[in-house]
């Protein structure tokens, strides 16, 4: 194997055998930027008028929400000391990345809340209206005590809404550029250190939300039964295509940098591209997850492919798409750390399935947001049922 | 009763941000140490705190004050820039107030001289490596006869430990 630096020997530093930020560090950017790819779809409707996209604006908002409540839980996982967890809001200052994050991930949320009240708030008081006992109690809070609906209030909500979601864009987008930010400025490590690291992870974040999104849909609207929106679908797809061939080219242009450059760089991350990330990368990330997506999306989109089969290859894609992303996020974290910092060797990386930070403890945390979802989507009419008039669009 | 305006919801989240607001700033406030330095990002009687703790090393200066002698001769030794109390152990055990409290104690073994002096690829060549036990000839001729546990401290002086 190749080893970077030249080196003969795969020569590690005693205390670099353990990668620290392992499963819990590749789950939580993937998990904070399906959030701000749900909210881009969100967004598309409400701020930018994208008119296929409005039966599935309010349900991409609340798919952003549900990841949302979950983000930061991997990142408490991993260290380990949840009472220290609030310490980061209390002193935040401008030399830390991760410290401002605080405030960007908790004022993204609450502005996401907001927009959903604002959204569901008729729906609050007609059901505070209707229903008695505890339910009646809970809706009556949700309308904080306000259960007449004004036919000038609904004007003004809607109008609110639309600037919420014009502030939430470029915030969503400083959410996940500030998560490519963390690794882009570790000038420590090759792999990372690049300032094309922010752009890379919100386009892929942006992928990724619009995926998950997609897959949802298609999957609620298969258990129940009903007519997917095809124009949407294709639409969809077509804005799906275009900014994961962005993102490709970004993640592509950094490699080709290195390459074309031949420096210090690229005599770390040749080595550990050909070598401990060859499966993942080249063949996983690259050559399987995004081709295959990218000839079925430009079919999907180029050709007059309809019905059944749109459908399907446009979810067959969207998951691709999915591991794409969750690939790259490992690519990115794991990959990152198996150049030892002696830079003469690699670190060997282990999945320990049931440990604490393991795949295991990945995958309850990953579900926990469609649990969420499922929750919430037994109380309020998330994606319409058309007679949903209390609900505004 | 008069209808509620159409801006009373409205009037009402604005009221609970600012509790809120209010509310995380007192916490904020409460969980701040009060001697926090903004400027350079400590907790100042962290210093206080840390001075306040019981000598255990002196440093060699500590040393100097009573052993000259042995001051002098290291000084100009290739061991100069290993400190007295890395062989010797903590001051603290030693003496308290310039007055012998105990016998120092010296670490002999060949484990304490293969702290520095075990071989690895990140030494510069020129510094003397040895293997562990048992290959410890393979560098200097002298050395082949030895066995496995002598100490080296039996042939080297410590403080001049040149050949």
């Amino acid at each position: 194997m190749e080893l970077p630096g030249d080196a003969l020997l795969n020569y590690v530093f005693p205390n670099n055998v353990h990668v620290a930020w392992s499963v819990m560090i590749v789950i939580y950017p993937y998990i904070t930027g399906l959030i701000a790819g749900a909210f881009v779809v969100s967004g598309l409707s409400h701020v930018f008028k994208v008119k296929e996209f409005e039966p599935i604006a309010n349900f991409a908002l609340i798919a952003a929400f549900c990841f949302g409540l979950f983000a930061a839980t991997p990142l408490l996982v991993h260290l380990g000391q949840p009472q220290r967890a609030l310490e980061i809001y209390f002193t935040p200052h401008l030399t830390s990345a991760m410290s401002i994050f605080g405030y960007v991930y908790s004022g993204y949320l609450l502005l996401l809340m907001i927009e959903i009240w604002l959204i569901y708030r008729e729906y609050f008081v007609r059901k505070a209206g209707e229903d008695t006992g505890v339910m009646k109690l809970i809706w009556t809070v949700l309308t904080l005590g306000v259960t007449t609906y004004h036919p000038d209030s609904a004007k003004l909500d809607r109008k609110l809404a639309v600037i919420l979601a014009g502030i939430g864009i470029p915030w969503a987008f400083i959410l996940h550029g500030y998560v490519g930010f963390v690794f882009g400025s570790v000038k420590a490590i090759a792999w990372w250190a690049t300032p094309l690291q922010p752009v890379i992870f919100l386009l892929s974040a942006i992928v990724s939300g619009m995926a998950i999104v997609l897959v949802m849909y298609s999957f609620i609207k298969w258990r129940r039964g009903e007519r997917l929106d095809q124009p949407m679908v294709k639409k969809f797809s077509a804005f799906l295509w275009g900014i994961f061939i962005l993102d490709v080219t970004m993640e592509l242009l950094e490699v080709a940098f290195a390459a074309y450059e031949k420096g210090w760089h690229w005599s770390q991350i040749k080595p550990l591209l050909l070598g401990p990330l060859f499966e993942t990368y080249v063949i996983g990330q690259l050559l399987v997850l995004s081709v295959v997506p990218f000839v079925i999306l430009g079919y999907v989109v180029l050709s007059g492919v309809k019905g059944r089969l749109m459908l399907i290859l446009a979810n067959v894609a969207a998951s691709f798409l999915l591991l794409q992303v969750l690939f790259m996020r490992f690519n990115v974290v794991v990959g990152g750390q198996l150049i030892s910092k002696s830079e003469r060797g690699f670190v060997e990386f282990h999945w320990e399935p049931f440990s604490k930070e393991g795949p295991l403890t990945a995958i309850v945390l990953f579900s926990a947001p469609f649990v969420a979802y499922y929750i919430i989507s037994r109380f309020i009419p998330i994606l319409g049922h058309d007679d949903d008039s209390s609900v505004a669009r | 009763m008069a209808a509620p305006s159409p801006r009373s919801h409205l009037y009402r989240l604005l009221l609970i941000l600012v509790v809120f607001g209010a509310g995380f700033l007192a916490v904020k406030q409460w969980a701040t140490p009060d001697s926090w330095n903004y400027e350079h990002w400590y907790r100042g009687d962290a210093v206080v705190e840390a001075a306040a703790q019981p000598l255990v090393y002196g440093g060699n200066d500590s040393c100097k004050t009573c052993h000259k002698d042995v001051a002098k001769l290291w000084r100009k030794k290739p061991h100069r820039k290993v400190a007295c109390e890395t062989c010797h152990g903590p001051i603290v055990d030693h003496a308290k107030a310039g007055k012998k409290t105990a016998v120092a104690f010296i670490d002999k073994t060949r484990a304490q001289c293969l702290n520095c002096h075990l071989e690895g690829i990140n030494r510069p060549r020129a510094f003397p490596q040895f293997s562990k036990q048992g290959e410890i000839g393979k560098l200097v001729p002298k050395h082949k006869e030895l066995d496995a546990v002598t100490p080296c401290a039996k042939c080297h002086e410590a403080h001049d430990p040149r050949p």
